[in-house]
């Protein structure tokens, strides 16, 4: 065998390989939430998490002849043996990893927080004297385009809705019936980013919290006092929902993961989720309900990749598992707002 | 090609692992150094990534139970424990099919789709040869193996595993030319 005929060989075997995977690939998010928990909680926790099975809570609809809903609320439960400093351990990874800076929009550019979401409508006829629910889901995309200097005139485009899943023929028939058929792209602007005064969750918002992570948790603890069914729980709902709506500002975003990691009660939901197609470890704080909040982020490069609800139990036509809301959240830069139609 | 250079780091590590006492820090760089060999070694042997991972982490899991009763770690000792893991996998799996249908149907279910003939004909050859020289060829060309890596997972000398390459590569293509004159000649 002379060396040229040797060398295709070797060439041919090498990529004869089932997986192109190599020794040389960086450690997954998965890889890295499990080294966590591995070094940190192995002791205690035994050999496989467990998922408990959550009590219903019971889902009751509001006395009204037709009721559209977007359930929203505090997040479901899962795992036995808790993992909560191997959640905080990741948290404050995915912080140091947060880019300290990031690409900034130059004099006529624009920074793009584009999120795309998966929303679940219920929808109850009380009409037929049943109370029946039904549900179904629609995807929808926002984008909100912040001038250089965020002072200037924002403008928010909201993409048509469109019915991303349906549960039966009463579900498709009423998701015929209520998601708009409108084909255009709804725009509005306004001066600093002010669309909704009392929205606190806005873009335009973010300026005024701290940048120290206690501080931070401090400030969601008095935003959210009274709310929810525990004070913990909707410190993290607090945070999920600055989350969704996106986060510019890499200091801030760095300061929300610390401050979710001081949170008591925080764990790792799921060491490797796949959220529209991009892998992340989701966190959670367990807690007693019929619906598991996760924040999604990918520990290795700090990003921020969403966030969702999951329905622990069958509920409204909808099986266990259906996500009620997930959020993908994605900035970037650029140089023009598209024309508008 | 194959990859001739050990790594030295990672040669060193498994020496410093050798302690009495866990050390959280020591665990992490090796788990570092060697998780993605280890999921990359598994994927190949079975379907599906999510049960690549899985097997990959039950690895670790005894890897550091191993390291938290002061037992040495090294790569031939996950090497070892990932394909034993592996097996174990297949035979929970176990259905009605021979072992060279089930190698040769693998092989098929994980190939990219985009593969050309040249290459689903080596995979289909190789799951012919005999179980020695098959994992000889995937330890060095699939998982980028060291000859001196390889010779300490088979307890042989580096030079031994020069000569059983060189033997496994000629007697994968004289099955590969035997199926090339035998379809050349239908």
């Amino acid at each position: 065998m002379n060396e040229d005929i040797s060398d295709e060989l070797e060439d041919l075997i090498t990529r004869s390989s089932p997986s192109r995977r190599s020794r040389t690939d960086p450690l997954t998010p998965r890889a890295i939430a499990e080294l966590h928990a591995l070094v940190s909680e192995a002791e205690r926790l035994p050999a496989r998490k467990r998922r408990r099975v959550p009590r219903l809570a019971g889902l009751t609809a509001a006395a009204a002849v037709i009721v559209v809903a977007v359930m929203v609320g505090g997040a479901g439960l899962l795992t036995g043996g808790g993992a909560a400093s191997a959640a905080a351990a990741t948290l404050q990874d995915a912080a140091s990893n947060v880019p300290g800076t990031t690409s900034q929009p130059g004099s006529g550019q624009y920074t793009v927080v584009d999120v795309t979401q998966i929303l679940a409508v219920t929808i109850s006829d009380f009409t037929t004297g049943t109370e029946a629910a039904e549900s179904y889901l629609v995807q929808r995309r926002e984008e909100t385009y912040i001038p250089a200097d965020p002072t200037g005139e924002w403008t928010h485009a909201v993409y048509p809705e469109s019915v991303y899943k349906t549960f039966g023929l009463r579900s498709e028939e009423l998701a015929a019936e209520f998601v708009p058929q409108n084909p255009h792209v709804r725009w509005s602007s306004a001066v600093g980013g002010r669309f909704n005064t009392a929205d606190s969750s806005s873009l335009a918002a973010q300026a005024e919290l701290p940048r120290d992570p206690q501080r931070l948790l401090d400030f969601a603890y008095q935003a959210t006092a009274g709310q929810g069914n525990t004070k913990n729980g909707e410190a993290f709902v607090y945070f999920a929902d600055r989350l969704r709506v996106g986060i510019t500002d890499p200091e801030l975003l760095s300061a929300v993961y610390r401050a979710i990691a001081l949170i008591p009660g925080i764990v790792i939901a799921d060491p490797a989720v796949d959220l529209d197609g991009r892998i992340g470890v989701s966190f959670t704080i367990p807690a007693d309900g019929v619906i598991r909040r996760e924040v999604i982020l990918d520990p290795d490069t700090g990003e921020f990749i969403g966030e969702r609800q999951t329905l622990l139990e069958p509920s409204a036509g909808m099986p266990a598992g259906t996500p009620l809301q997930a959020s993908v959240v994605q900035t970037r830069v650029v140089d023009f707002i598209p024309p508008q139609d | 090609m194959i990859a001739d250079q050990a790594s030295s780091a990672a040669a060193k590590f498994e020496v410093d692992m050798q302690g009495d006492s866990p050390d959280p820090d020591q665990f992490s760089g090796f788990y570092r150094s060697h998780y993605s060999l280890v999921l990359a070694v598994v994927a190949r042997r079975t379907i599906g990534l999510g049960v690549a991972e899985d097997i990959t982490s039950e690895v670790f899991r005894v890897a550091w139970q191993r390291h938290q009763q002061g037992d040495p770690l090294s790569l031939p000792w996950l090497y070892t424990t990932a394909r034993n893991l592996v097996g174990n996998e297949h035979r929970r799996q176990k259905r009605h099919r021979s072992l060279r249908e089930r190698a040769i149907n693998d092989l098929r279910l994980q190939a990219d789709n985009s593969d050309t003939e040249d290459l689903e004909d080596v995979r289909l050859r190789m799951a012919e040869m005999q179980a020695s020289d098959r994992e000889l060829l995937q330890m060095s060309y699939w998982d980028e193996l060291s000859a001196i890596e390889i010779a300490e997972i088979l307890g042989i000398e580096p030079g031994a595993v020069r000569v059983r390459q060189h033997r496994a590569r000629a007697r994968l293509r004289e099955l590969l030319d035997s199926a090339k004159s035998n379809g050349d000649q239908r």
